[in-house]
């Protein structure tokens, strides 16, 4: 009896130390293991920020959405991942994707593509982070 | 005659009105947060800067979402539990270069400003100053900050039981790479 409610107690705390560790070093959520929420071109996602930037986030923050556009400019950020810049009709803004740590998009600046991320929000720019094909 | 004068007019005046502005649209952002217990790291590369070099005003906005940690689960309880980045996605600061009359884009050499204004996050809106450098080499224009934030000032709650685990006061690094404004 002693013994069954030692091994109940050492399993539970097995679990209980794997979960932290689990937690611990859970992967960091990207667009590429995630089906899109939501898939429209890079100036509808502009548009609908430009329109009700609090609508827009009520619907898309925080949510993987699929963009199509034509890569205007592609450049490295300071952590040294891939800023992707897509097209849009206005005057000013874009769409700005960062690719996931490592990876790089495969189109060239003129091309069109397609590009899936987490949606973190506006400001001259749409911005998707972690992004995939 | 007299519309091509004005035409030529408009067009030299928007020029040089457009020349006066620079932005960079992926400014860097870093925050650090050191104690005894851990030090914290979370670097955002999506901020926006605009500055006009005719009125001294400057403008940086960032997503709070944007903010990259080095583990999944801190990113999630800074967006979730302090920042509410859900309800407040953005922090804005708006301001203006005191000295703005003194920082010459077009002249190569470093000048050290103040910049004085209100930061909004988390719903509040603070007076701040920081100190900001420019700097102008061979065309390329910087403008470097670091100063302190304060989770308190901003109604940030951070619960006793990791209190310690984050610094009273954060710093937070600032890093853009200004050009003409353009598309």
């Amino acid at each position: 009896m002693k013994k069954t409610i030692l091994i109940i107690l050492l399993l539970v705390a097995i679990g209980g130390a794997s979960t932290a560790y689990y937690m611990w070093n859970k992967p960091k959520r990207t667009a590429a293991d995630e089906k899109p929420a939501a898939s429209m071109s890079a100036d509808d996602l502009l548009l609908a920020f430009q329109n009700d930037e609090n609508k827009a986030n009520a619907s898309y923050l925080n949510k993987i959405i699929e963009v199509s556009g034509m890569v205007v400019k592609k450049e490295k950020d300071d952590s040294g991942n891939e800023v992707v810049y897509l097209e849009t009709t206005d005057v000013f803004g874009l769409v700005s994707c960062t690719m996931i740590p490592g990876t790089t998009c495969d189109a060239s600046e003129g091309q069109e593509t397609k590009l899936k991320g987490i949606c973190t929000g506006y400001l001259s720019d749409v911005v998707l982070t972690q992004c995939a094909h | 005659m007299k519309q091509i004068i004005l035409i030529a007019l408009i067009t030299l005046g928007f020029q040089t009105l457009k020349a006066q502005q620079y932005m960079d649209r992926a400014a860097y952002l870093g925050f650090f947060s050191e104690t005894k217990m851990e030090n914290i790291k979370a670097d955002n590369n999506k901020g926006t800067l605009v500055y006009d070099a005719t009125t001294g005003s400057l403008q940086m906005s960032a997503l709070m979402k944007a903010f990259e940690f080095e583990k999944a689960l801190m990113q999630e309880h800074f967006n979730e539990n302090y920042v509410e980045s859900d309800k407040f996605p953005k922090a804005v600061f708006k301001g203006k270069v005191e000295n703005h009359t003194a920082v010459y884009l077009s002249k190569d050499g470093t000048y050290n400003t103040k910049v004085a204004g209100e930061m909004t996050m988390h719903g509040v809106t603070k007076k701040i100053t920081v100190d900001a450098v420019f700097k102008v080499a061979g065309g390329k224009i910087t403008c470097d900050s670091k100063f302190n934030v304060k989770p308190e000032d901003y109604n940030i709650t951070i619960p006793s039981t990791v209190r310690d685990n984050i610094a009273s006061a954060i710093t937070v690094t600032v890093k853009a790479n200004l050009e003409v404004f353009k598309k």
